[in-house]
């Protein structure tokens, strides 16, 4: 059995939630909830440490891993048709993740690229992860979390140059509606956290899981929170809104002097290496996920066909880039929601019931 | 040559495990293996040939938008 130290956990769910809001939360979160998106953001701790709380719940309260909880918790039958339906969402999940990052490179890094093959290189490392097993990903995700993370924060301050204007933050109001919706943008991300109720199994000090997992929980929304300020003061809400990728902008318009230039290379380098990470982590999963529904004897040997239902689906998801930041603006955030965070607060929900009702009869 | 490229997928997918699973008569794996290749195929027909797909976010996008 593979074990995992708790900083490997942090290591991996760190860039599995932030990899993508790094380019595109900006955006989004400008859109919904425009100059308070940095407000936004923060708020999503709360609903996030709900979340959290009830994983590591439902953690203490069980004898195997995710997705076999599921039938120790609601029975055989009911527990293995979520577990199948949660093989397709983690398939869909990652497949999203794939899409995000090919439309930002053919459109920004290698034009001219057929998607096809952007699509076989970026699986291809991931699919050697997935076979090579759980303890070289998470060394892996320990190398990309040490060498990226310092660069993203760096060029975030990078970005901030002489003409940024703090006043793009005012008026600071506090609309309810458009920070609940800027929150439900952050919350999904945070869901993801959802694998940790099968990395804590793995995990080779349970008892650090918490403090592992609720910092992950804090650097993260810190980070997306971080990257949404710069975008505002730098662009303004209305062009934050406008620009596809707005930190590739702003990192492409760094000019320290006429010495420091061109630094969108770096951030590019730091996205590739960080959204191995999350593409990685969820076609895991998925594979898992199916090991324990169809009771397998191992999973790598699903990352083949798995692999082609991953490339094909990532270019159906969506016809072009437009209705891919649609569907990351509405559908995602409701659906995946759904899954990572509201069918586990209904499971901790029902756990928490059933202890009680036994406390009470003894 | 895109259905060339996409058969010797397919082919490649089939030789990288399939095989090995028959010789050590894992057949239950093997059915899940062929499975999951069956809808990877089809989302191929799908995107290659025209086949019939319903994505309902696609649709969803004026009432989402």
């Amino acid at each position: 059995m593979p074990q995992i130290s708790s900083f490997q956990i942090f290591a991996i769910l760190f860039p599995t939630i932030t990899a993508i809001p790094y380019i595109i939360s900006s955006k989004i979160l400008a859109d919904v909830a425009a100059q308070n998106s940095w407000l936004a953001a923060l708020a999503a701790l709360i609903p996030g440490a709900l979340a959290v709380c009830s994983y590591l719940f439902i953690l203490k309260n069980s004898t195997s891993p995710f997705p076999a909880m599921l039938e120790e918790h609601l029975g055989s039958l009911p527990g293995r048709l979520l577990g199948f339906v949660y093989i397709f969402v983690f398939l869909f999940s990652t497949a999203l993740a794939l899409r995000t990052f090919v439309d930002f490179a053919i459109s920004h890094v290698m034009p001219g690229i057929p998607i096809s093959v952007m699509i076989f290189v970026t699986l291809l490392p991931a699919f050697c992860a997935i076979r090579s097993g759980l303890e070289t990903f998470a060394r892996v995700a320990e190398i990309v979390l040490l060498m990226a993370f310092p660069l993203a924060v760096l060029i975030l301050l990078l970005t901030l140059q002489p003409q940024a204007n703090f006043s793009n933050l005012l008026p600071v109001y506090a609309d309810f509606y458009d920070l609940g919706r800027g929150s439900l943008q952050v919350l999904w991300l945070l869901g993801s956290m959802v694998v940790v109720l099968t990395l804590g199994f793995y995990a080779d000090d349970r008892s650090r899981i918490p403090a592992s997992v609720f910092s992950v929980l804090i650097f993260s929304v810190l980070f997306i929170s971080f990257t949404a300020l710069i975008s505002i003061i730098n662009l303004g809400p209305a062009m934050s809104t406008v620009k596809s990728f707005p930190i590739f902008s702003m990192a492409r318009a760094v000019n320290i002097g006429g010495f420091i230039r061109n630094i969108e290379i770096i951030l590019i380098s730091i996205f590739v290496a960080g959204i191995f990470i999350p593409i990685t982590l969820k076609w895991f999963m998925a594979c898992y996920t199916c090991q324990h529904v169809f009771r397998l004897k191992g999973h790598r040997f699903l990352a083949p066909p798995t692999a082609v239902i991953i490339g094909f689906l990532s270019v159906l998801i969506s016809p072009n880039i437009h209705v891919l930041f649609v569907i990351l603006k509405t559908a995602a955030p409701a659906f995946f929601v759904f899954f990572y965070v509201v069918i586990p607060v209904l499971l901790a929900g029902m756990l928490l019931f059933k202890s009680l009702i036994i406390k009470s009869k003894t | 040559m895109v259905i060339t490229l996409f058969v010797f997928l397919i082919a490649a997918v089939v030789l990288i495990d399939a095989p090995e699973l028959y010789k050590k008569r894992m057949y239950k794996e093997l059915a899940v293996f062929v499975f999951f290749l069956l809808i990877g195929l089809y989302l191929g027909m799908v995107q290659l040939f025209g086949w019939p797909f319903y994505n309902p976010v696609v649709d969803m996008i004026p009432a989402l938008e």
